[in-house]
């Protein structure tokens, strides 16, 4: 079988630790060899899980942006695009890059519905929407807490 | 490209033909700005220059260098110490069109060697380094921002009670200049920390931005230098104290803190100080974010980019997940101890 892309990253890591890291002083260098490790880390996370989190993601954004135009009587183009292009992104076997995109384009509709909800805060219909809002960003920043938490602490460079 | 024979042109062109560059570093970490010491050779005596650009594809900062300069030459005039600012150049030839500011070199080390010693007489020092630093900054929160010519290219506040607010604005505008992701959780803390603004503030200060360790030039236990003010603002000085790096732990916060308020003639209230220690994590995110656009465009594809525009801006970002929505005091807490993790300066040295 095929070593997974975890097991070769973790191997590059290995040998930068074991052949390359003790020889060297020079801090700039040192200061390479810290980020490249960070990259590893990341990256070992990242490609195993970034695909399933973001297809479930966004199939979690389809349906609250899906319920937003209606309960807030939000409606813009790219909402219009998103509502009808993201089931049969999502209903498929999607690459991670696609995903990707379609993501970023429905967190982008939730920024400006965050805005609308803002500028209409009176309106208790709109107070419930903002509340599923919150709690969406808040799975969102959980969902891909492991790629960023604990690896991107420690020294920054 | 910056070696010894073209800074040794460009030292000459600036200085006369008496000047001759013997040798020249780079300094580290120096990922916002390219900064090199540069020491020459005139008339028989030796020189030290600090000659600074940005980095390819701009600074992490979003602050034009010229700004940065402009702040320091106004220092210079005034008791705040400050390194002798030279000249600025806004696209000379060695850096292939990239700005360039030149200062004389400080004798001294942003380093304090044996700072976290055990025992009493190193923390009796660490004490008497924290009001140190502490008098510095009184010294500059007290400058008379119209008599000292800031006010007339710094943003102003309309009024002391206004700085939250106007700092507020003034990043909500960077925020969405700059990112280069929706970031719709910045957004919602946004409205979060909105709410908890301060509505007072001693009076309208030149702040430093980024203070206290790794950002000073000590000689002898005394700052000799403040040095880098590429995020200067002129605001209510509690925000420098959430930015002083270490300085309160240094010693024992509240004696410093009163240090700093007998030496300065007002108070530091401490609930906005615990605003501003969050609100400086949200400006951390357009701050950094800033540095991964000439990652993304190709214009500069080095890793220190990468980590510090989208690594480290995530796991603000994840801070601040953490926080939204909690009382302010309780948010700072939070703040504190993730502070506390190994890399900051004031641990890595135990």
């Amino acid at each position: 079988m095929m070593p997974t892309s975890q097991q070769m990253l973790a191997a590059m890591q290995l040998a930068l630790k074991e052949h390359v890291t003790p020889l060297v002083d020079d801090q700039w260098a040192q200061s390479a060899l810290r980020s490249v490790d960070v990259i590893l880390n990341h990256l070992q996370v990242r490609v195993a899980e970034e695909g399933p989190m973001l297809h479930a993601d966004t199939s979690e954004l389809l349906e609250l942006l899906r319920a937003a135009g209606t309960r807030a009587g939000y409606a813009d183009a790219a909402l219009h695009d998103f509502l009808a292009e993201a089931p049969a992104t999502l209903a498929g076997y999607a690459r991670v890059d696609a995903l990707q995109a379609l993501n970023h384009r429905g967190r982008e509709i939730v920024d400006r519905l965050l805005l609308h909800c803002d500028a209409q805060r009176a309106d208790a219909g709109v107070a419930g929407l903002h509340a599923d809002l919150r709690a969406y960003l808040l799975r969102h920043a959980d969902r891909e807490s492991g790629f960023f938490f604990p690896t991107y602490v420690g020294r920054p460079v | 490209m910056i070696d010894t024979a073209s800074l040794n042109s460009y030292f000459r062109q600036h200085m006369g033909g008496d000047v001759r560059v013997i040798r020249y570093k780079r300094t580290f970490p120096g990922i916002s700005r390219e900064t090199f010491l540069v020491w020459t050779e005139e008339s028989g005596a030796e020189g030290g220059y600090v000659f600074r650009t940005d980095a390819l594809g701009g600074p992490i900062c979003p602050v034009p260098l010229e700004y940065e300069y402009r702040i320091i030459k106004g220092l210079h005039a005034t008791v705040v110490p400050v390194a002798e600012p030279l000249w600025f150049e806004a696209a000379p030839a060695i850096t292939d069109g990239r700005p360039v500011m030149v200062r004389r070199m400080v004798d001294g080390s942003n380093d304090l060697p044996g700072l976290y010693d055990e025992g009493a007489e190193a923390a009796a020092r660490r004490q008497r380094i924290a009001f140190e630093h502490a008098e510095k900054l009184a010294a500059l929160h007290t400058l008379d921002l119209d008599a000292t010519g800031f006010s007339a290219f710094v943003d102003m506040p309309a009024s002391a009670a206004d700085c939250a607010r106007a700092d507020f604005d003034r990043w909500m505008r960077i925020f969405h200049e700059v990112r280069t992701d929706p970031f719709p959780l910045l957004t919602e803390a946004a409205f979060w920390l909105r709410e908890h603004l301060p509505t007072t503030a001693p009076r309208i200060s030149l702040c430093k931005g980024n203070n206290g360790m790794g950002e000073e030039i000590w000689k002898e236990d005394r700052i000799v230098a403040l040095s880098d003010w590429e995020l200067a603002f002129a605001g209510d000085p509690a925000q420098d104290w959430a930015l002083s790096q270490g300085m309160l732990t240094l010693g024992d916060a509240e004696q410093t803190l009163r240090h700093y308020e007998n030496a300065a003639g007002f108070t530091i209230d401490r609930s906005s100080l615990d605003f501003y220690r969050v609100w400086e994590v949200w400006k951390a995110v357009p701050t950094l974010n800033n540095g991964l656009r000439p990652f993304l465009s190709g214009e500069n594809p080095r890793v220190p980019r990468l980590n510090l525009g989208f690594g480290r801006v995530k796991l603000f970002e994840q801070l601040l997940g953490m926080m939204i929505g909690k009382p302010i005091d309780e948010a700072a807490r939070i703040v504190a101890e993730w502070r506390k993790s190994p890399y900051r300066p004031e641990n890595a040295a135990n």
